[in-house]
């Protein structure tokens, strides 16, 4: 039993990386152009990920972007254009850019701050 | 006679034009009743306004109800949410630091460097000892990598809970799975294969 624990464990945390790397676009071309997109094993083992959504195990994703591609990753037509490098970059820019929404949005919110204090200092 | 008679018939007429005049109330009184019965019996049969916002009120009662229950059984506790908020912000995993420029090389998935880092990465790769390039802990002891390319086990969290198991499946994923696989092409948008640059704004 404890061996079987211990196997179950160290699937978990085995899994709980693999469906994060799917967060990598740069990854998903390289497992693309290697064809296991291609493989109905792999495809079923990338429906079984699905479970990572459910909130009892969500709770450990650091990246959970990676859930977002693991849903696209259920259509043919996605994995299929995964095998184009352009396909990746355009995806990896995507990300890039919203990841940066919510800093460039802070930083903007302080800019109008600080030219409010300002105002209102030459004001008095 | 004749007028006692007459005397004694009018009595008689007029306790009878009494009875017949009673009798005519209580008839005129019955019919009344009848026909306003008759009436309540007729328009019970078409829906009253009344009627209509009852049933608007309970589909609406019905509907809240369900929601009361989804929500109920998608309770969280609000120190997991903080905790879960504290694990993917503080690692600007979804939101990049305010200091990032191009060639920053934090990005919000998990980079070649930290996929091989961790436990995937070392069950493939037992002897990597500068095979194909400097390990990271060798390159941040020469002084080479800055703190942030320093080596993190983002799996190893120190809250991660080692009880963890993943379900139950068959270790035969080439078995077709119950309900099929996606093919709904329409959903999903043909991306252009052309090279396009879009690091506009995305405002």
């Amino acid at each position: 039993m404890d061996a079987d624990d211990t196997g179950n464990r160290l699937r978990f945390q085995l899994e709980l990386e693999f469906v994060q790397c799917l967060a990598n676009p740069n990854y998903l071309n390289f497992l693309a152009q290697r064809g296991y997109f291609k493989d109905k094993a792999f495809v079923n083992y990338l429906k079984y990920l699905l479970y990572w959504k459910e909130p009892e195990y969500a709770k450990y994703l650091k990246y959970p972007q990676c859930l977002h591609m693991l849903e696209l990753l259920q259509y043919e037509h996605f994995r299929k254009e995964l095998v184009n490098a352009q396909c990746a970059k355009f995806i990896d820019e995507q990300q890039i850019l919203h990841w940066q929404h919510y800093s460039r949005k802070r930083m903007r919110l302080q800019q109008a701050l600080a030219e409010q204090q300002q105002q209102n200092t030459s004001v008095k | 006679m004749a007028a006692a008679a007459a005397a004694g018939g009018g009595g008689e007429r007029s306790s009878t034009r009494e009875r017949l005049l009673a009798a005519l109330e209580d008839l005129e009184l019955l019919a009344r009743e009848l026909i306003e019965i008759l009436a309540i019996s007729r328009n019970q049969k078409l829906p009253q306004p009344g009627e209509e916002s009852q049933a608007t009120a309970v589909y609406q009662a019905k509907e809240k109800l369900k929601s009361i229950e989804k929500a109920r059984k998608g309770a969280i506790s609000s120190e997991e949410i903080i905790k879960y908020a504290h694990r993917i912000s503080a690692s600007n995993a979804v939101c990049a630091p305010l200091t990032w420029v191009p060639g920053d090389p934090r990005r919000p998935y998990p980079t070649d460097l930290e996929m091989r880092s961790g436990l995937l990465g070392q069950m493939n790769n037992p002897s990597t000892n500068g095979v194909n390039g400097h390990l990271p802990g060798d390159a941040l002891a020469a002084g080479r990598l800055p703190d942030v390319l320093a080596p993190q086990y983002p799996w190893q969290s120190s809250d991660m809970s080692m009880n963890m198991l993943p379900p139950n499946h068959s270790n035969d994923f080439m078995l077709e799975p119950p309900g099929h696989n996606k093919e709904n092409e329409d959903d999903v948008e043909v991306m252009s294969t052309d090279s396009s640059s879009s690091s506009s704004d995305s405002d």
